[in-house]
């Protein structure tokens, strides 16, 4: 996804915020995609959604070409596919009461029979847990705790029986508390729904009890891809190595030591650096890091990177 | 050590429309010198209230402020407001505010910005002497000089967290509040600013209050640890204790509910919500949400009573405390 920026009267820079990725995610999986803010993140769960439409390659959703739908076959894929923000303060209109923020969606889609649309949002309230629902169905979103406010997003989301969620950072503005029971939450969904899932976040600490697999994303790029405790114990990229180091597990003897941390801050989006576009920050760089842009390599089956240092000569 | 801060009986009460809103209702703990003490507990449970009321940088509706404030044996509390900023404030005890970096001004060189600081406090001071000091101060936290002549948009996240440390600290503090210092930052950025804090307290021997809501980041610099809920301290003891055996059922389940990288554990929740600080239940004010309620618990606030090394109000301890 290349978004252009336009200057007058010369020919328009890109911001190459995600810049040749390719992934798959299997039916009912949960995958998490992690890395810095900056990194594309975001803009890639977008583009799975089809928020926004790809400058180059294709999105193929359950055998069907989805790059460029237009019109009513993307409205199709908007039922399918559907997404939870970050913010539960900000993501929802605040003179509409819980209601009709489920309600909404329903209408949208055509559905006609108002018992119907009642009965649903009874329904993905019971899922979500906003029990007792008649309390919950007249309040407007200010009356909600962040918790719970995450629990109506979720409700949202889940209203038009969707296959795929992007989840964008669901848990990062809540407390340490609730975040656990969010996630086990959206767990439990993943599963007795079948539903698959794009978890984005920051935070690798929290991905293993809510995903299968994780992506780590640089640059717009993806570096590493596998399977959770296989890329938490043996990670193959040094900038996994640097994002696992900086998170602090609960240990009073943290205080004794300094972490180890890679210097700098991640370049700029339209001027990448040349060859790999981890190596001015990276304590292992070579000569050929600054030159030729490393590929994806399977390491072991389904744990691939992209790094010179993983690739026998 | 010598304790550089006494905090007695502290209160802090707001007039909302709905009532009386008990921020901070009867604290007291002391900060030692050289020490970190972090302040845990979810949103809304009073620190950053505790915070703001240790500077009494006062809201307008306040309805109570009390309590004693003692750093160095003198009663910060009982002085007028001309005197505690002229003497106090910013000299011997300053803060770092939630999300500070964001409230640079955007139309004011950082160098400037610095130096107001000390312009302010001392008015024998020249324009050119205040920004000379201020560029001492980004070389104390690791920036270069020309950043005292770039614009805050120049700067990134971590850097712009990195000019409000230096401000805090450019008229030499011995104690620093710093209310989530890192929350609004990426991990490594984060790690990168903890590095420095931990720096800055060996190279100056600061003290600090670490206010914060993530166990977890807090490990890195408490010494010791308060755990507040509802308002109030349940419990406070050394890191080392509070991290391997917590006794108040709040901080057990808090710990337990911190996800772990490099360890494998069932993470667990605390079901309900933090209390109404309104109407606060009566007696614990977590029994609603505690599973080891008693009757007890429902009628009469536990006091704060000292355990083995660390104090924590709870009536399951009743029996073995040693007061």
């Amino acid at each position: 996804m290349w978004f252009p920026i336009k200057r007058l009267f010369k020919t328009p820079l890109y911001a190459k915020a995600v810049d040749g990725v390719s992934f798959n995610l299997l039916k009912g999986e949960s995958l998490a995609l992690v890395g810095e803010s900056g990194c594309g993140k975001t803009t890639l769960g977008k583009t799975c959604l089809r928020l926004i439409e790809p400058t180059f390659g294709r999105l193929i959703y359950d055998g069907r070409d989805i790059t460029h739908l237009s019109g009513k076959d993307l409205k199709w894929y908007r039922r399918e596919a559907q997404m939870i923000y970050q913010d539960p303060f900000s993501s929802f209109n605040p003179f509409f009461p819980v209601r009709r923020i489920l309600e909404e969606p329903l209408i949208v889609n055509g559905v006609k029979s108002k018992e119907e649309r009642i009965n649903r949002i009874q329904e993905a309230l019971q899922e979500v847990k906003l029990l007792p629902i008649e309390d919950f169905i007249n309040k407007f979103p200010h009356m909600l705790s962040g918790g719970q406010r995450q629990r109506l997003a979720i409700a949202r989301a889940l209203i038009l029986r969707p296959k795929f969620i992007v989840a964008d950072e669901p848990v990062s503005m809540l407390d340490a508390s609730v975040r656990v029971e969010i996630l086990y939450l959206l767990k439990e969904l993943q599963i007795s729904q079948g539903i698959s899932f794009l978890y984005i976040t920051h935070d690798i600490a929290t991905v293993k009890y809510f995903s299968d697999r994780m992506a780590v994303m640089y640059s717009g790029k993806i570096v590493e891809l596998g399977e959770i405790r296989k890329v938490i114990t043996s990670h193959l990229h040094p900038y996994t190595e640097a994002l696992i180091e900086a998170i602090p597990d609960p240990d009073p003897n943290n205080r004794n030591v300094e972490r180890k941390v890679i210097p700098g801050e991640p370049q700029n989006p339209v001027a990448w650096p040349p060859g790999c576009r981890f190596h001015p920050r990276c304590p292992y760089a070579m000569d050929i890091c600054r030159v030729e842009e490393p590929p994806m390599n399977e390491v072991e089956s389904g744990h691939q990177v992209a790094c010179w240092l993983r690739i026998k000569k | 050590m010598s304790e550089i801060l006494q905090v007695k009986n502290l209160k802090l009460y707001y007039s909302t429309k709905k009532g009386v809103v008990k921020a901070v209702d009867n604290i007291s703990f002391a900060l030692n010198k050289g020490e970190t003490l972090a302040v845990v507990g979810e949103s809304g449970c009073g620190k950053s209230s505790m915070a703001i009321a240790l500077m009494r940088l006062l809201p307008r509706n306040v309805n109570t402020y009390q309590g004693s404030i003692i750093v160095d044996n003198e009663d910060i509390s009982k002085l007028d407001e001309k005197t505690l900023r002229e003497r106090i404030l910013w000299r011997k005890i300053s803060m770092v505010f939630q999300g500070a970096m964001n409230s640079l001004n955007p139309v004011l060189k950082i160098g400037f910005q610095i130096a107001e600081a000390l312009l302010e406090h001392d008015k024998r001071l020249s324009k050119k002497e205040a920004l000379a000091i201020a560029k001492k101060s980004l070389e104390l936290v690791r920036l270069p000089e020309f950043i005292a002549d770039r614009y805050p948009h120049e700067l990134s996240g971590g850097m712009k967290q990195r000019v409000v440390i230096a401000m805090a600290l450019v008229l030499n503090p011995q104690i620093v509040i710093l209310d989530e210092p890192t929350s609004a930052l990426d991990v490594i950025t984060q790690a990168n600013i903890i590095n420095l804090l931990k720096r800055l307290k060996n190279e100056k021997g600061l003290s600090y209050i670490f206010i914060t809501h993530d166990l977890a980041v807090a490990s890195e610099l408490a010494d010791r640890v308060v755990v507040m809920y509802g308002g109030k301290i349940v419990e406070y003891g050394n890191a080392e204790q509070i991290y391997a055996t917590p006794k108040h059922p709040y901080t057990q389940k808090l710990i337990a509910s911190i996800p772990t990288l490099r360890s494998d554990k069932t993470l667990e929740f605390i079901p309900g919500a933090p209390p109404d600080l309104i109407d606060p239940p009566p007696g614990c004010r977590f029994h609603p949400r505690c599973p080891y309620a008693m009757d007890i618990c429902r009628v009469e606030e536990p006091p704060l009573l000292t355990a083995s090394n660390g104090k924590v109000a709870c009536w399951l301890y009743k029996g073995d405390i040693v007061e």
